[in-house]
């Protein structure tokens, strides 16, 4: 959803009761709400009044309530609890945060039906609780459910936590236990027509196997590298795959140490695999934009044959893809 | 022409007369020995049937070069004819080329000369090439750029031309230039350089001396490979000399007709002064540039009618006396002439024995003036037509100073003079200067060291080049630039301003030389975290550890890392701080360094280290109040330096990827600049944006604002920025005469009213999050920001360390944009000031640990300019809805379009208000990204406060106000793009008072006292503006005169009276700028 529609949305559901707010006698709201943070220095005395508090018929004073309420904890559960079903998505998500932090609540239950909520704001509160929790199999169910939400954000955030990719690598120049000079003895540029081109705005590319070698992506859009994709018309941020076959020499004479493959910048986050093996990722939030990057391919690479490399690529803001070039480095 | 150069000029001529003698070698066609002898490398004659001859008989044969003729009107028998050449019609290169040869690069000493008849376009070009074998012409980092020695004719920047001469070393290149030189069209003129081969250049024009330039520390030339070019450029650059050149002559050794002579400069220190300086001098350097001794002699001074000799003592060959002619600055404003001469010597009254040029005295300005500064570089004549105080000049030659490896001269001494002059013609026209230094971006790129740049952890260099300004040698490089730069120019008045570093940090990245690891080390107490690879952060979701809440220790490895390397750690702010320190080496108090665009970093105080002033570059669309979203950012920065101020600068350039895209297919569809200049890539900004951006800085305690792309406000070379609305550049003229000039020194008296609304710029959000404006005022952090200011809010920018040194206390609404992440003592802070009634106001980022009062989702980014606003407006509406029940504003507007802000002294409301009603005009408009046509619009503005009377400042008038409950209404109309400054009084203004005694002498000090009264006796607790006008006895403004700022409603001026003053009655008329009242007082000088 478009940040505008975001909006849109969340002023109809607060447009009832702003009405009523606005047509109160001027400072009556404040007085009350004064009320409310002049009762919670009584500690679960005030309990009454700040469960009162959620309902009046202003949202500020509502939410007010429910904050001092999550403060008071374990003795509001309660109240926190008919917040949890206020019509203010604020209140809810305050109440949320009260009752994830009492051990009597069955937070899963809880996380469950938050992640049914017309909020999109409490959704993603529940999945980064989700995030944080023991992964058991249940949580790893409601994680599943939330990686198919309609919102990218809550998507995204779901779908990072179940990400199943995940490679530690060293590139050979970077080896601590690595003294010797390294020298490139052969450099294979990347072609930077001919690839293929999906858009994966659910973050599922991976469970369709579109890694894979022999995934058949004949029915994908062709695109260029070194290029944002915004150059070829895709005004777009979130996941990517580009894929495509390589022809690869026979291997050089003489000692090689590594091979790698080295992209010069992928706009913002890259996860590679070379003929289905997943080899690493370039994965460092917004910042890895413009940070160059190798991966050791040695093990993954065929010499004199086709080779199948696929790149998934996220992008979160403004430009995005793989807009710098790419190769392959023979290392001695 | 100015006076110094008429008169220089004239001497030429004088002494040209002089000079033709029929025994002047120079004078006659070279035979013999004079066209063959030892001394002689090559001589071209263009005799007619051997015009490519070298008559030498040392083989430099000639070849014609494009359109370029031999011709049998030359100054002996035939010559060679060159042209200009206009590079769109032609692209060949003119004049005649020998191929290189070792001979053609004298090891030491060498004459050049030549005769010229210049053609009648002479007069237009910028740049003539006489004799070129080096190729550059400017000075370039580059072995190949600094050899050999190149002869041209170069406008002078009054109109008329000198001879230059550019000889180059290898590393680097030196530059000398005659005295100013007429050409006539069609007159044969005699032109001839002098090197010594150890330092010295010398000019002669028919003979005559023209100048000298010492290059201090200089030996033989760099021998190059470039071929010998008569009449124009090495390079097809265009230099093409227009005019017939004939018997061009290179000789070993110094001539002995151009070896020196005595001469008197007076050019070598200033010549402006203003009035009552104290210690104003004249240097007068008399040098014996002979090669036997000066006998001792008399000079006499003649200045303002007084006469006063004294003794110079026997001058040795190359020696050189220095007099100090005192200027009594106690006079009147107006010119002086100096005349100096040299008695008792042979052949008194010879070339040289007398010199004179005029002294300017300056009335002083009135204290507060308010800088309006050309961000760039103009003419002083349309700089001063606009109402500039300050453009951008360049007085540095790094490698000079580098290699010294100290504080040393900024320039070439030959340079300095051209420069000085420069300085004091500014002075004169009230255009100050501002000196660009770039001491750490030199360094990096000349100074021969992988350490300078950055690299990242595997040690390859770090995306975008930039120095590792943390580097000792650049750190003292820094100092030593500065302090060059005041012990050369500081003593000029007009220069008082510096710009340090323009966008420099935007290129920063984190960089591991070991110095630096070891740097963080020291500093952290740890190594620099693996996880740190980008200057951005690290954000929280690749962070397998990291806290659900979002709430971060405040010592976290990672932010102590980021807040290190933004303060200190990458090294731009402490060597920002060196710069300043060395700009301020000699004391001079008055002198202000500024840093730009200072909040393109993240959140964090130090931006600018040490400078006295910070700055931002703003583009004006698509709103142009977000200039006023950018000055409250670097009001926040500047909170972490006591002392430090803020300027803002607008974009006078628009880029047109912004703006108007797309060229319309259709001509017809096109606007009037789109048919002219269809490729502009940058185009000016609307008038109207022009006026909303100036109103909406103004609001703010700015310290002066500034503008940049002179290209787009005139019509001149830069290949980017074009001209493309005349009109921005009246609205400029006609804001700066109407609202700049006479209200500044009050709008610098006048501080920000506290505010009780604060918007957080997290920096913990920044780093962890990748969120922030980085000062480009178009995240979402800068459109919520629109968003306070259309809801009438006047909200303060403030960072973590605002909350962590201050608390909340002050605040009753606290705005919180993209704050995702916080640390743990912000949590606190935060959570205290709601339980007493604070409300938070923020979107569906917000860091989980706080909850939220009102939310403004995130919107307002996408669609055209009309379909933005409109959302943005809506979500200001909305929180008006929802925030009113519990705050109320001390300002308001009852129409959104128009943007209500206070200003306050003591109980006295500075209240501007800025109309930001517009719609799609007929310049960008059709693009539907920007709407740049201001319409009119009425408000109705609130104050509430419990009275007052309410002054245009502007239209120096009342205006009406009513009561409705405890508030005061102001109803206002509004022009497009309009903006209005009301201050609103306790008590109303009865008048005003101006007493003076009641006569006075002629030097004597005259006390002025000026009283605004609000009672019979009483003043307002107000900065009242004030226009002052003194009138000497002739009925001539006299100085004083110019605008005041009446603090409390008082003034106190001191005439102080010149010796020469008029006699008579003068009068002294006061004109309080609020309600227009005036009075006025005389009084007898005798």
């Amino acid at each position: 959803m478009r940040a505008s529609s975001r909006w849109l949305a969340v002023c109809t559901g607060l447009s009832l009761s702003v009405a009523v707010a606005a047509a109160e006698a001027p400072g009556a709201a404040a007085t009350r709400r004064q009320a409310l943070l002049e009762a919670a220095g009584r500690g679960a005395a005030a309990l009454p009044v700040l469960q009162g508090g959620l309902k009046d018929a202003n949202p500020v004073v509502q939410r007010t309530a429910a904050r001092l309420l999550a403060d008071l904890g374990a003795p509001a559960q309660a109240a926190l609890l008919e917040g949890w079903s206020s019509p203010d998505p604020v209140v809810r998500q305050t109440a949320l945060k009260g009752l994830l932090k009492l051990e009597a609540v069955d937070a899963e239950g809880i996380l469950g039906q938050a992640l049914d909520d017309s909020s999109n704001a409490v959704r993603m509160l529940a999945v980064e609780a989700l995030v944080r929790r023991p992964r058991t199999a249940s949580i790893e169910t409601l994680l599943q459910k939330a990686a198919g939400d309609d919102d990218d954000t809550v998507r995204a955030q779901a779908s990072r936590a179940l990400w199943p990719f995940h490679r530690d690598v060293t590139p050979l120049r970077e080896r601590p236990d690595w003294d010797h000079e390294v020298a490139v003895v052969q450099s294979l540029p990347l072609p930077a027509e001919g690839w293929r081109f999906a858009l994966d705005p659910r973050r599922d590319g991976h469970l369709k196997k579109w890694h894979e070698a022999d995934f058949d992506d004949s029915a994908w859009a062709t695109i260029a590298i070194e290029q944002a994709w915004e150059k070829a018309g895709h005004t777009y941020d979130g996941v990517a795959w580009y894929r495509r076959q390589i022809e690869v020499p026979a291997r050089p004479e003489g000692v090689i140490n590594a091979v790698e493959i080295a992209c010069d910048g992928v706009d913002e986050c890259a996860w590679i695999w070379v003929n289905g093996v997943y080899v690493g990722q370039h994965d460092i939030g917004p910042a890895g934009w413009e940070k160059a990057f190798t991966l050791d391919i040695t093990d993954a690479l065929r010499w004199g044959a086709t080779n199948q490399i696929t790149v998934r690529v996220l992008d979160s803001t403004f430009a995005g893809g793989i807009w710098k070039p790419m190769r392959i480095e023979v290392l001695r | 022409m100015h006076t110094r150069q008429i008169l220089a000029a004239a001497g030429l001529l004088a002494l040209a007369g002089l000079h033709a003698q029929p025994a002047a070698p120079w004078q006659q066609e070279y035979r013999d020995a004079e066209a063959s002898g030892d001394h002689v490398i090559a001589l071209w004659q263009f005799d007619t049937g051997k015009e490519a001859e070298d008559a030498s008989g040392h083989g430099h044969g000639l070849a014609l070069r494009g359109r370029s003729v031999w011709s049998p009107e030359g100054r002996f028998g035939g010559c060679l004819e060159s042209f200009r050449v206009d590079p769109k019609v032609e692209d060949k290169p003119v004049g005649a080329t020998t191929r290189d040869r070792d001979t053609l690069s004298p090891e030491g000493a060498f004459t050049l000369e030549l005769w010229l008849k210049p053609k009648a376009e002479l007069a237009e070009q910028s740049t003539a090439f006489l004799i070129d074998k080096k190729f550059f012409h400017y000075a370039k980092d580059e072995p190949r750029a600094n050899t050999d020695y190149a002869l041209y004719l170069q406008r002078h920047r009054d109109g008329g031309l000198v001879l230059t001469a550019t000889l180059g070393f290898g590393k680097d290149s030196v530059w000398a230039s005659s005295k100013p030189v007429t050409l006539e069209a069609g007159r044969w003129v005699h032109l001839a350089y002098s090197y010594d081969g150890a330092g010295t250049s010398r000019f002669y024009v028919d003979g005559a001396y023209a100048g000298r330039v010492v290059h201090e520390g200089r030996g033989a030339i760099t021998p190059g490979t470039n071929p010998l070019i008569i009449g124009d450029r090495v390079g097809s650059s265009y230099g093409g000399c227009a005019g017939w050149i004939d018997q061009v002559r290179l000789c070993r050794g110094v001539l002995p007709w151009a070896g020196g002579q005595v001469d008197i400069n007076l050019r070598s220190g200033r010549t402006v002064f203003e009035r009552l300086e104290k210690d104003a001098a004249v240097e007068v350097v008399i040098s014996n540039d002979t090669v036997r001794p000066l006998p001792s002699c008399r000079v006499r001074v003649e200045l303002a009618g007084r006469s006063q000799e004294e003794a110079v003592p026997e001058l040795a060959a190359g020696a050189a006396h220095r007099l100090r002619v005192p200027v009594d600055t106690g006079l009147k404003p107006g010119q002086y002439p100096l005349r100096v001469a040299l008695l008792g010597l042979p052949g008194e009254g010879a070339p040289g024995h007398e010199a004179g040029v005029d002294i300017r005295i300056l009335a002083r300005r009135p204290p507060g003036r308010f800088p309006v500064v050309m961000w760039g570089s103009g003419d002083l004549e349309r700089l001063e037509y606009v109402g500039f105080t300050h453009h951008i000049v360049h007085l540095v030659d790094y490698r000079r100073i580098w290699d010294a490896g100290k504080p040393t001269l900024a320039l070439d001494p030959g340079a300095i003079e051209s420069r000085a002059e420069v300085l004091d013609e500014q002075l004169a026209h009230g255009i100050d200067a501002c000196v660009y230094v770039f001491p750490g971006r030199w360094a990096a790129e000349n100074g021969g060291n992988p350490e300078y740049l950055r690299v990242d952890r595997a040690g390859k260099p770090a995306g975008r080049e930039n120095a590792s300004a943390s580097h000792p040698d650049l750190q003292r490089f820094g100092y030593d630039v500065g302090a060059s730069v005041a012990q050369t120019f500081g003593k000029f008045p007009a220069l008082n301003l510096a710009l340090v570093h323009s966008e420099i940090r935007d290129g920063t990245a984190l960089s591991f030389h070991d110095f630096e690891v070891k740097a963080a080390r020291e500093a952290l107490g740890s190594d620099i975290p693996r996880e740190a690879i980008s200057k951005s952060g690290v954000h929280y979701s690749t962070l397998p550890t990291f806290p659900a809440d979002r709430v971060v220790a405040d010592d976290d490895p990672l932010l102590r890392f980021y807040t290190w390397f933004w303060k200190d750690g990458d090294g731009w702010n402490p060597l920002h701080t060196q710069v300043d320190a060395g700009l301020k080496s000699t004391g001079r108090s008055d002198f202000r360094t500024f840093f730009d665009p200072a909040v393109r970093v993240p959140s964090v105080w130090g931006s600018g280290g040490g400078v006295d002033v910070i700055s931002q570059w703003t583009y004006s669309y698509p709103d142009p109040i977000k200039i006023g979203q950018a000055t409250d950012e670097l009001f926040a920065m500047a909170d972490g330096r006591p002392g430090q101020e803020v300027m803002k600068m607008t974009q006078v350039i628009w880029y047109r990827s912004g703006t108007a895209p797309e060229l319309p297919a259709d001509e017809k569809d096109r606007a009037a600049w789109e048919k002219e200049i269809p490729d502009a890539k940058f185009i000016t900004i609307a008038p109207d944006h022009m006026r909303e951006a100036f109103w909406s800085k103004l609001s703010r305690p700015v310290r002066g604002i500034m503008y940049h792309g002179w290209g787009s406000l005139y019509p001149a070379t830069h290949a980017g920025y074009r001209h493309t609305n005349p009109q921005t550049r009246e609205v400029l003229k006609e804001l700066v005469a109407q609202v700049v000039r006479p209200l500044g020194p009050t709008l610098l008296q006048v501080p920000d009213r506290p505010t009780d609304v604060a918007l957080l710029e997290s920096f913990s959000s920044q780093i962890f999050a990748g969120r922030g404006s980085h000062g480009w005022s178009n995240s979402w952090e800068a459109r919520l920001h629109l968003i306070l200011q259309w809801a009438s809010l006047q909200p303060r920018v403030i960072y973590d360390e605002h909350i962590r040194r201050d608390g909340l206390d002050q605040y009753k609404v606290l705005v919180m944009p993209n704050c995702d992440v916080l640390t743990a003592s912000v949590v606190e802070a935060i959570k205290a000031f709601q339980r007493r009634g604070g409300l938070v106001i923020a979107d569906e980022f917000l860091c989980p640990a706080i909850s939220p009062d009102i939310v403004v989702p995130t919107c307002g980014d996408q669609g055209e300019a009309h379909e933005r606003k409109a959302v943005l407006q809506a979500a200001a509406a909305q929180l008006r809805q929802e925030l009113d029940p519990f705050y109320r504003r001390y300002a308001d507007s009852d129409n959104p379009e128009v943007v209500p802000r206070v200003r306050r002294y003591v109980t006295t409301d500075y209240l501007f208000a800025v109309n930001d009603y517009r719609t799609y005009g007929d310049y960008v408009g059709h693009h539907r990204k920007v709407m740049e046509k201001g319409l009119p619009s009425r408000a109705e503005l609130t104050l509430h406060r419990r009275g007052g009377t309410v002054y245009d400042l502007v239209a120096h008038r009342e205006v009406p106000s009513t009561r409705r409950g405890d508030a005061m209404v102001i109803p206002l109309d509004f022009g497009p793009g309009d903006g209005r400054l009301l201050m609103v009084t306790d008590d109303p203004i009865r008048g005003v008072v101006c007493r003076a005694p009641g006569r006075a002498s002629r030097g004597q000090a005259v006390p002025v006292s000026v009283r605004v009264r609000a009672g019979l006796m009483s003043t307002p607790r107000a900065v009242v503006p004030v226009e002052v006008t003194v009138l000497d006895a002739a009925g001539a403004p006299a100085e004083g005169s110019g605008y005041y700022a009446a603090v409390d409603g008082r003034l106190g001026l001191t005439l102080d009276l010149a010796s020469n003053d008029a006699v008579g009655t003068w009068r002294v008329r006061v004109r309080e700028l609020a309600s227009g009242q005036q009075a006025e007082a005389q009084f007898q000088v005798d």
